[in-house]
């Protein structure tokens, strides 16, 4: 990975002046064979291959580690090269049959005209993957019953046109010459039509299998706003997105990544919004992936994440449509990624993290507040147990003189040393809470009462823990859910344990440098060459508005991101309600001398 | 991504307040003016502004050159080098005095057990950590520190007035010894710490984002900073008085210790040794930074190279003191009397020479 890094920060002047021209000539073929493997239906969707192939040639340089590492995986070297398809129909049943076996939920079904000018059809469509009343009455039907291809009075080359362009009343028909482009069209639910005596095949999109229905998201929820979370389906997600923005400047680009599951990730964003620096960034972080498998949003985090040693994340993921839509017009780019309702939104700021979707549906004065209660939340949730270990070990002539006695009072009878205590109660709870995430949802209850009376109660009148921890750690632990994002809160929630432990060797000293210590860290961080703590640090005063505070929506006319420059106004300016001007009153642009008036 | 590691004005503004604040307000500048002492910050602050002028006009004749490319363009190479060689030496000794500030104070209120070394280790891998991630990283932390610094000044502040212990009065009369003890405590002493410390940003200023130097907001923030630290002067002496303010080896300490009346938190010395932390890591990382900038300049290495070895020469060199008593003896005696050679001296060498050389119509060389 350094390598790569260092390949690409030198411009690629270097690695090509170095290398010999063969291996340069290398480096590009295997770049568009690579390139072709990541993006199984490039024979049928130019506009992406195209895409994939310029960039594949522009970024040689990085390509060349890859390609190299990718000869020596035995799992692509068992991908054959493009085979076109044979004359007999057979023949080609029996590659297909050898490529993907004799699974159970593949269906030929073979189709010979009656006459002996014989045409003969094959449907092959994976069953499951396919809506059946689609392919029964769309597919199956129209050709069996037509007159013409039953009585064989057409050739091969008229049956397949008269097929192809007007017998399919699906939306997608593509065409293919190659099991390679064919082969992926199958598993997403077309059905194919092979042809005796043909090298061209049909593909009839007939996909349609079950899925979860738009429920409300368990991660993220709120009590005003959409009720709608993403699916695990990426077109659902797509067009969630395109329901909330109308607007021709709306770009989805889709990708296919992973060797093994081809997963579907595409790229929203607004045209004209999105920093083009951050697009031709993320595009190149996704085309440089090669893997064979993603399952899920956080295998593309983790590949495409500035800072891979990091504590903070610096790409959002959100289950929430309205928030996705929301980040988008602030110029972040989105990306979904097909089977997981968690989508990303890069680049994203510390202070996104803190923002909920909810704080524009709320009354700005209350939404204020509550962030302001988030961000310390973030500091007891990260800083409490180190502050109590750090106040009861080094620093008790801080706490008031009644307060100490009662501290002290509760510690007589315990056998453990502060940290101790905080440590052992903070992984108990940590237990407690991966517990609740695992366990049957029937036998919640039990773990509720072992947790609340036996580990809290009984623990401390056992004289295990002094109440006081038990109330720390609790605090705690409630502060670590107040926050939004449960990525950042999961940053901390390791942070916190190594702030406990300095806390006990070097007292406050020592968490006032920890601080500084992440403080810089966060100051030196970048999420795809946004500074990951603008617009406070770099500081721009006029970006402040939507951070600490949330203010009113009439006074944002300006966005308010750090999209590497770009700055456009979200609204017309002097929106704030005003009662109606009588005539002898100043009108407005009277008021505002720069003539702006509202639109 | 930028190529050059670039900083903003505002950033500039920031680093000046906090840098300025540093550890100034902990103790009574110009305790011999008693309760003139805020007369005394106010001379100092004019003088100090004085020189500022003079620092620009330097950088402003100079533009996009540090001290030291000035000092080898003016001085000639090698007598150049040399002298860059000092002021690197300097910015390193200015560093080690406030790691040894730190380590003591911390050994004073917080950790009274533990050996001053690894309070001082932490602090200067703190300095290097950042000066490791370059200028952009460290601009960015007073962007940060400076608000929450204010704000907790501020807070203090008002807790001390809500408490009823500031009393002006005990500021008066103004100016009873006359004017010339206000000068003498003046001159060379505040002028030096902190006014004169702004001789850093010859090798700061250069980072600007811009050719030049950003005038208007070096100058708003020096004057903001320095009606901040007039302030919190007066506010010791009003306090405290002037006759326990003057004899106390940390006076704003013991201001912030007629709070424990408030029975709520017993003892703020925290919260001062916070702030105090802060502003000397900023102050000491700076003149860590300068340190490492000169040698780079001067050797044409990487600063990068120059990270740990500086780093390792201002962790030793806080040893070098025997105890507190040596460590202020020294800064109050032949440290102070250095400290204008730097400050006031060898930037007024350069200012003739920019001048002879502009004069003269050889300004085409630079």
């Amino acid at each position: 990975m350094f390598i790569m890094k260092l390949l690409l920060w030198n411009g690629g002047k270097i690695p090509c002046l170095k290398g010999s021209f063969f291996f340069v000539v290398n480096a590009l073929y295997y770049t568009i064979i690579s390139a072709r493997i990541r993006n199984p239906i490039a024979g049928d969707n130019t506009g992406i291959t195209s895409r994939f192939q310029q960039k594949g040639v522009s970024e040689m340089p990085h390509n060349q580690k890859k390609s190299t590492r990718t000869t020596k995986d035995p799992a692509e070297t068992s991908v054959p090269a493009p085979l076109p398809l044979n004359l007999s129909l057979e023949a080609n049943l029996q590659e297909i049959s050898r490529r993907i076996g004799d699974s159970s939920d593949i269906v030929i079904r073979k189709f010979n005209s009656e006459s002996p000018h014989s045409l003969s059809l094959c449907f092959i469509y994976i069953d499951g993957l396919v809506n059946a009343d689609a392919v029964n009455q769309m597919v199956l039907q129209p050709i069996m019953e037509n007159g013409a291809l039953n009585g064989g009075t057409l050739t091969t080359g008229a049956a397949f046109t008269l097929i192809k362009d007007h017998m399919l009343p699906v939306g997608g028909v593509k065409e293919g010459a190659t099991l390679e482009g064919l082969l992926p069209l199958l598993f997403e639910g077309y059905t194919l039509i092979l042809f005796e005596g043909l090298q061209t095949a049909v593909a009839a999109d007939t996909a349609g299998w079950e899925k979860r229905s738009i429920n409300e998201p368990t991660s993220q929820g709120v009590i005003r706003g959409p009720k709608e979370g993403f699916t695990e389906s990426l077109r659902t997600g797509t067009s969630m997105l395109r329901r909330r923005l109308k607007t021709t400047d709306l770009r989805i680009e889709e990708y296919k990544i992973g060797q093994r599951t081809g997963t579907g990730i595409a790229l929203v964003y607004l045209k004209g919004l999105a920093s083009e620096q951050v697009l031709a960034e993320l595009r190149r972080r996704l085309n440089a992936i090669d893997t064979d498998a993603i399952l899920e949003s956080n295998y593309i985090e983790e590949f495409i994440q500035d800072g891979g040693l990091t504590p903070f994340p610096t790409i959002q993921n959100t289950e929430r449509p309205d928030a996705m839509a929301g980040g988008i017009l602030e110029g972040q780019v989105g990306i979904i990624i097909d089977g997981t309702p968690f989508a990303l939104l890069a680049p994203s700021t510390f202070f996104n993290f803190f923002q909920s979707s909810e704080d524009y549906y709320q009354r700005y004065d209350i939404s204020s507040f509550l962030r302001l209660i988030r961000y310390g939340a973030f500091f007891v949730s990260m800083l409490l147990p180190a502050l109590y270990i750090a106040v009861t070990t080094f620093h008790q002539e801080m706490l008031p003189t009644t307060l100490l006695i009662s501290l002290a009072a509760q510690r007589e009878g315990v056998p453990l040393p502060a940290f101790a205590e905080a440590l052992l109660m903070e992984l108990t709870f940590d237990v407690l809470r991966e517990a609740g995430v695992r366990m049957p949802r029937t036998i919640g209850p039990a773990i509720s009462i072992v947790g609340a009376l036996v580990l809290g109660q009984a623990a401390v009148q056992a004289g295990l823990v002094s109440a006081a921890m038990v109330i720390v750690v609790s605090f705690t632990a409630i502060s670590n859910f107040v926050i939004p994002s449960l990525a950042i809160a999961n940053s901390i929630r390791l942070i916190r344990f190594v702030m406990m432990f300095i806390a006990a060797s070097l007292g406050l000293f020592g968490i006032m440098s920890f601080l500084m210590v992440l403080l810089i860290h966060m100051a030196g961080l970048r999420s795809f060459g946004v500074p990951y703590l603008s617009p406070v640090a770099p500081m721009i005063p006029r970006y402040l508005k939507d951070i600490f505070i949330r203010v009113p929506l009439w006074s944002m006319d300006i966005r308010p991101k750090t999209n590497l420059g770009k700055e456009t106004r979200r609204q017309a300016p002097h929106q704030k309600p005003k009662p109606a001007e009588s005539a002898n009153g100043p009108s407005r642009e009277q008021q505002n001398p720069q003539g702006e008036g509202p639109a | 991504m930028p190529n050059k590691e670039q900083v903003s004005s505002l950033q500039i503004a920031f680093m000046i307040m906090l840098f300025e604040i540093g550890s100034t307000p902990l103790f009574l500048l110009g305790g011999t003016a008693k309760q003139d002492s805020w007369l005394a910050m106010c001379t100092g602050s004019a003088a100090g502004f004085i020189l500022l002028l003079l620092l620009m006009w330097i950088q402003w004749r100079s533009p996009g050159t540090d001290l030291i490319g000035m000092l080898k363009l003016h001085f000639g190479k090698l007598p150049g080098a040399v002298i860059g060689g000092v002021y690197s030496l300097y910015f390193a000794y200015q560093s080690m005095r406030n790691v040894r500030d730190l380590g003591e104070l911390t050994a004073m209120t917080m950790l009274p057990r533990t050996p001053m070394s690894v309070t001082m280790l932490v602090f200067v891998l703190l300095a290097l950590y950042a000066i490791w991630k370059g200028a952009e990283v460290v601009f960015r932390l007073p962007e940060v520190l400076l608000p929450v610094m204010l704000v907790f000044y501020i807070l203090l502040v008002i807790m001390l007035g809500i408490m009823g212990a500031i009393d002006f009065g005990r500021l008066s009369p103004v100016l009873g010894g006359g004017l010339m003890p206000v000068i003498e405590a003046a001159l060379p002493e505040i002028v030096s710490f902190p006014f004169g410390q702004m001789i850093v940003f010859l090798m700061l200023w250069s980072l600007w984002e811009k050719p030049g130097l950003p005038v208007k907001y070096t100058v708003n923030a020096y004057l903001l900073i320095s009606l901040f630290l007039i302030f919190m002067n007066a506010l010791n002496v009003a306090v405290l008085g002037p006759a326990i303010a003057g004899i106390s080896q940390l006076p704003f300490l013991k201001t912030v210790r007629t709070l424990s009346n408030l029975k709520f938190v017993e003892r703020l010395d925290i919260l001062v040794t916070a702030q105090l932390f802060v502003g000397l890591l900023i102050k000491m990382m700076i003149f860590y930074f300068c340190s490492v900038k000169a040698m780079a300049g001067l050797t044409g290495k990487p600063a990068k190279w120059w990270v740990f070895p500086v780093g390792a020469v201002i962790y030793g060199a806080s040893f070098l003191e025997r105890d507190y008593t040596q460590h202020i003896a020294i800064g109050l005696g032949p440290s102070l009397k250095l400290d204008p050679v730097f400050q006031v001296a060898i930037p007024l060498l350069l200012a003739v020479s920019i001048w002879v050389r502009g004069r003269f119509g050889r300004s085409g060389n630079f």
